[in-house]
């Protein structure tokens, strides 16, 4: 991945520097938060996490249509770095702020009570990234976040889905096989339940966190190859 | 002498049609192939099919007797297919730039998107030609929405390419630009390519041009492959 592709992304695809003063707003956000209130710690990651679904929902099918990628590809750039180099453009504005924000966080309760240092933290934030991009290549910019936010409305908003959602909390399900699904499904349909501290502690199983790297991993693969495998014609 | 461009029985489908029926071409480095064919008859599919930016279905392409993917990445290669293929919201100097292409394009202001078809037409050859001369210059309609002294200066240029030894490949209806650059041209109809060299279209009836509008006269083949 050379200096030239990141730098032509950033040129030719003004989303990643929307994505970027959006990003710089919720770090500046959370940073007040910690600050003020370094007790209710929870709600910066929330809202960074809730930006990220839109940011890494990043465009990338329309402009390679349109023919706004050949130059690079013809550069010699590989298609498979173009791909991770605009996987880590759309997440990357994000996972910056959110370092800023677990940075003053550690800084102001300490690394073990910051909720931006623990594993489950980090690992909502990898799925949203990658999941989120990957779901949206192929569609049309913020889709796949808009998606998420109607999963989440229609689980929120139906009694059986909160029902199930309980269950799935507060169940010690972990240690079984259909426990570990559920958490995993929940937590992909929710990832702001690994936020939440009382989760932690069923959902937040080695195995449902393991699985959840190992999709955030899949998913960011399946989304390479479809990026490589891909005709660039012109069709916008 | 080496090859710059070599296909060999490239096929492309999209969908049920055939645009590219076992296309072959062998064009050495330094010759300057004109391509024409009537619209929606494949050339934007085979130029992109060139640069590695389409997968043919079947067939194999190379560029210096090189694998696509490896010969981009060793050889300098320009390309332009038309101003919608620049980022509207991007402003010039910005776009200019990153093509370390020099003169009155660096300090333009305005965006890619406010530009007219023809100053976009400009911005992008100026972008795409600019530096030291590359080995392959692969362009799609290049002389589409530019003024007179734009079309002289595009084709000054790409004679001077010629002169210094780059291999060129232009798809164009423009038949009069092209014989003013090209020593070689190719039609494409009904996903077939043919090819002849400017001496042997003089030879056959004197006419260069008028070979190539008959391209635009042959009836319809049908459906192959």
């Amino acid at each position: 991945m050379t200096w030239f592709t990141f730098r032509f992304l950033w040129v030719a695809l003004p989303h990643f520097r929307q994505s970027a003063v959006v990003m710089a707003a919720c770090a500046a956000f959370g940073v007040w938060t910690v600050r003020v209130m370094p007790g209710d710690i929870g709600a910066p990651y929330v809202v960074l996490l809730f930006c990220q679904l839109f940011t890494a929902s990043s465009e990338f099918r329309l402009p390679a249509d349109s023919g706004h990628l050949d130059p690079l590809l013809v550069k010699g750039a590989l298609r498979h770095r173009l791909a991770l180099a605009h996987w880590a453009l759309s997440g990357g504005p994000g996972w910056l702020a959110w370092v800023v924000v677990a940075l003053v966080e550690a800084w102001s309760v300490g690394v073990g009570e910051a909720v931006g240092w623990r594993l489950t933290s980090v690992a909502s934030m990898l799925i949203v990234s990658s999941l989120a991009w990957a779901a949206t290549l192929p569609t049309t910019r913020f889709l796949g976040g808009a998606f998420w936010v109607l999963a989440m409305g229609l689980l929120g908003f139906s009694a059986d889905g909160l029902l199930w959602v309980q269950r799935v909390l507060e169940g010690p399900q972990a240690a079984t096989l259909e426990g570990t699904l559920s958490s995993v499904v929940l937590v992909i349909a929710v990832p702001f339940v690994f936020l939440v501290p009382a989760a932690r502690t069923t959902v937040g199983h080695p195995t449902v966190l393991t699985s959840i790297i190992g999709l955030s991993g899949l998913a960011v693969a399946l989304g390479v190859h479809w990026v490589a495998a891909r005709d660039f014609a012109e069709r916008a | 002498m080496h090859n710059a461009v070599v296909l060999r029985t490239v096929t492309k489908r999209f969908g049920r049609k055939c645009v590219l029926d076992g296309a072959n071409l062998r064009l050495s480095a330094g010759s300057t192939l004109g391509l024409i064919g009537s619209n929606g008859c494949g050339k934007t599919t085979l130029v992109r099919t060139v640069l590695g930016l389409i997968h043919p279905d079947a067939g194999a392409v190379e560029l210096f007797d090189l694998p696509v993917r490896i010969a981009l990445a060793r050889h300098r290669i320009a390309y332009f297919a038309g101003g919608r293929g620049l980022p509207p919201s991007v402003r010039v100097r910005h776009w200019a730039r990153l093509f370390e292409a020099s003169g009155p394009l660096t300090g333009d202001q305005r965006r890619l998107g406010s530009l007219s078809r023809g100053q976009r037409q400009v911005v992008g050859l100026r972008s795409a030609l600019a530096g030291p001369t590359p080995d392959l210059v692969v362009l799609d309609e290049p002389w589409e929405g530019l003024d007179p002294p734009g079309t002289e200066w595009l084709t000054r240029r790409l004679r001077a390419c010629r002169d210094d030894g780059a291999t060129i490949l232009i798809a164009s209806h423009r038949l009069f630009d092209l014989t003013d650059v090209c020593d070689t041209f190719a039609t494409l109809r009904d996903g077939l390519l043919t090819v002849r060299r400017r001496e042997k279209l003089r030879q056959g009836n004197g006419d260069p041009a008028g070979w190539l509008r008959s391209a635009y006269d042959e009836p319809t083949a049908p459906e192959r492959c």
